[in-house]
């Protein structure tokens, strides 16, 4: 099971947002770091195969990104999303379950136990616009699992959550890591300092630090180091 | 296709959630329900006898109600010598006279006016108004075919169908009919009754629903605009876009469902339009005996046997049609624009443009006639004035060739918004 990105670029006119990247992902959590506009989530998009590359690719066990087994294995919560409204949060899950592919007894079965995983199980049946913003990232979150993927591309998926949520949803990834590729962007470098077992830090477009990560080294002031001591904002 | 049922549910229930559906749809609803209703609102004035005596307002829709008893007694009875000389007798033959007055400077000026003599007794009862009424409209039926000069005690049944068969020759050849086209409306000819046989219901439900359907199918143009420009575009305002796209089922099979849902519910929408008028047109006006002919109360000049019953349940199917291509057009074109807004400012403009261009010349004969059968374009003179046909193997009429032709349309833009759902968001 791996992920390999080939030579992977984007361009928007003249600006270059991810340059010539490769990469090989196998099982477990990939942490992502960078500034903001350092290209993480243009990566993350063009892994999804939401934006098409300029030049490169992606597959994932042999599937290119464009094809229907890629997505069929792929789980996505994106930095900034939205809902229906008037769909309840059963609704909102089952619509995408039947999006990913599943037939309706298995789409209702991990729809509920989903939302019990993410602490919406009583809110099941309430409309999704009186939820409140931690609760929608974690029905955002509960999407992307519902396939079971082998390939999980999360960027910020702990934003908006408080710090008990936090801790809960960073053991949630640290246990799918153990049999999915995780690709994980975050602004907290804690985050990734915790689970990741690979650090992958983005600058201006291309990877500058990729490496295994030591739980028992500071990372943040690693990742300081390698912006001549810039504050990590994205 | 996967989950498909399901994803046309969910689809339908996004649509329908959507409060300017709801409101776009019983607004032109009602407004289709209110169209022949117009007919039958207000008050009409009948005069009595010279004194005054007898004068009265009656309200069109208790005129209408009288008008269906058939006071003039023509119900079953056949458009020969006797009934054109009786209604001539009835109505008065048209005579010419010249007015002269003299203005401030002293100057003379004469003008001619052609009027029916004995027009001035006037009718002196709601029957007598009525009964005038029921001739006039006959009278007026063989004076546009034979012409004012022949309205007199000569005229024959004879010369009005030798001056109708001459009118449809002279029609054929001023919409450039082939020789082919000819001889299929000569065949069709050759199947009217003559002497035409009147029913006594003049201009009732189904004549309304034949006339009425084309502003309604203005109408459902509107709400497939309304309710469908937003379909693809409120995925990228509500930021689902991304979600969707990279779901094993985010490409083809949404596509398909999307697209159902969209044809669904203008289907719907058109369905609830048309009934709301046809129901209107029928409670009001009543229906007209299920055997009156085309060639009594709309167009004599019609070169086929075809009831009014008949054409408005033809008008009506062929414009239920329509509503598929309109909800397609749209769909096309949000995805071409990606936003709501634009789409609503291209197809307001191509709707403008169908109503304000009804037809073009007859000099370019093929874009004359494929213009001529764009679904807010056809009937807009009326449905049975054009009888152009369309040669496919046979000959096909403008009501037999328009749904084929939307169903290629509807079908054609189906693949184009395809093709651009498919690139959404990749580029």
């Amino acid at each position: 099971m791996e992920l390999i990105i080939d030579r992977l670029s984007r361009q928007f006119q003249s600006k270059i947002a991810v340059d010539r990247v490769s990469l090989r992902l196998t099982p477990g959590v990939t942490g992502l770091l960078g500034p903001n506009g350092a290209g993480k989530t243009t990566l993350m998009r063009l892994v999804c195969g939401i934006l098409k590359p300029t030049a490169g690719s992606v597959a994932f066990d042999g599937a290119d990104v464009s094809a229907e087994e890629y997505r069929a294995q792929l789980g996505y919560l994106p930095q900034d999303f939205g809902y229906y409204p008037d769909f309840t949060g059963l609704d909102f899950l089952l619509y995408m379950a039947a999006l990913k592919g599943l037939d309706k007894t298995t789409a209702r079965r991990k729809s509920l136990e989903l939302l019990d995983t993410v602490g919406l199980g009583d809110m099941a049946k309430k409309k999704v616009k009186t939820y409140s913003g931690g609760m929608r990232q974690r029905l955002g979150i509960a999407q992307a699992l519902l396939n079971e993927p082998k390939l999980l591309i999360l960027d910020e998926p702990t934003a908006g959550l408080d710090p008990k949520e936090r801790v809960r949803f960073r053991d949630l990834i640290a246990s799918l890591g153990r049999d999915s590729v995780v690709l994980l962007s975050t602004h907290i470098v804690s985050d990734v300092e915790h689970i990741a077992g690979r650090v992958l830090i983005m600058k201006a477009g291309q990877i500058v630090h990729d490496g295994a990560w030591n739980a028992h080294e500071d990372l943040e002031k690693f990742y300081l180091a390698q912006f001549g001591g810039e504050e990590d904002d994205g | 296709m996967g989950n498909f049922g399901t994803l046309y549910k969910f689809e339908l229930k996004k649509l329908m959630h959507r409060k300017m559906v709801w409101a776009a749809l019983a607004i032109l609803t009602v407004v289709s329900a209110f169209l022949p209703a117009s007919t039958v609102i207000g008050k009409m004035y009948v005069s009595g006898d010279a004194t005054g005596q007898g004068d009265q307002w009656v309200s069109l829709y208790d005129i209408v109600q009288r008008r269906r008893q058939d006071p003039a007694g023509l119900d079953g009875r056949e458009l020969d010598t006797e009934l054109i000389q009786e209604t001539i007798a009835q109505q008065g033959i048209l005579v010419e006279t010249t007015t002269t007055y003299t203005d401030s400077g002293g100057n003379e000026h004469s003008f001619a006016v052609t009027q029916r003599d004995g027009s001035d007794a006037g009718p002196w009862t709601l029957d007598g108004y009525i009964t005038d009424g029921q001739y006039g409209d006959l009278y007026n039926t063989v004076w546009r075919i034979v012409g004012a000069e022949n309205m007199g005690p000569d005229l024959t049944a004879e010369n009005y169908y030798a001056a109708l068969d001459a009118r449809r020759e002279r029609n054929y050849a001023l919409w450039g009919l082939s020789d082919g086209a000819k001889a299929w409306w000569d065949a069709q000819a050759a199947e009217l009754e003559t002497p035409l046989t009147l029913t006594g219901y003049p201009d009732g439900g189904w004549t309304e629903i034949a006339q009425t359907a084309y502003i309604v199918d203005l109408c459902v143009f509107l709400f497939a605009i309304i309710a469908l420009s937003g379909l693809w575009p409120m995925e990228r305002q509500r930021r689902t876009e991304a979600l969707i796209q990279c779901a094993r089922n985010g490409k083809t099979p949404l596509y398909a469902a999307k697209f159902l849902t969209g044809l669904t519910v203008s289907f719907a929408g058109a369905v609830c339009m048309t009934a709301a008028m046809a129901g209107t047109s029928l409670v009001l006006l009543g229906p007209e005996d299920a055997a009156t002919a085309v060639q009594q109360l709309m167009d004599p000049a019609y070169g086929a046997p075809m009831t009014v019953r008949k054409l408005a349940l033809t008008v009506c199917g062929v414009y239920l049609a329509a509503s598929l291509v309109h909800a397609a057009f749209v769909m096309a074109v949000s995805l071409c624009t990606k936003g709501g807004t634009s789409t609503m400012a291209v197809c307001f403009g191509a709707m403008m443009l169908f109503v304000w261009v009804s037809a073009l010349p007859l000099s370019h004969p093929w874009l004359s006639q494929a213009w001529s059968l764009l679904p807010a374009v056809f009937g807009a003179g009326g449905p049975l004035t054009d009888p152009r046909l369309v040669h496919i193997g046979g000959y096909l009429t403008g009501f037999q060739a328009a749904p084929l032709l939307w169903l290629g349309m509807t079908l054609a833009l189906a693949g184009l918004a395809w093709a651009m759902h498919r690139r959404i968001p990749n580029k």
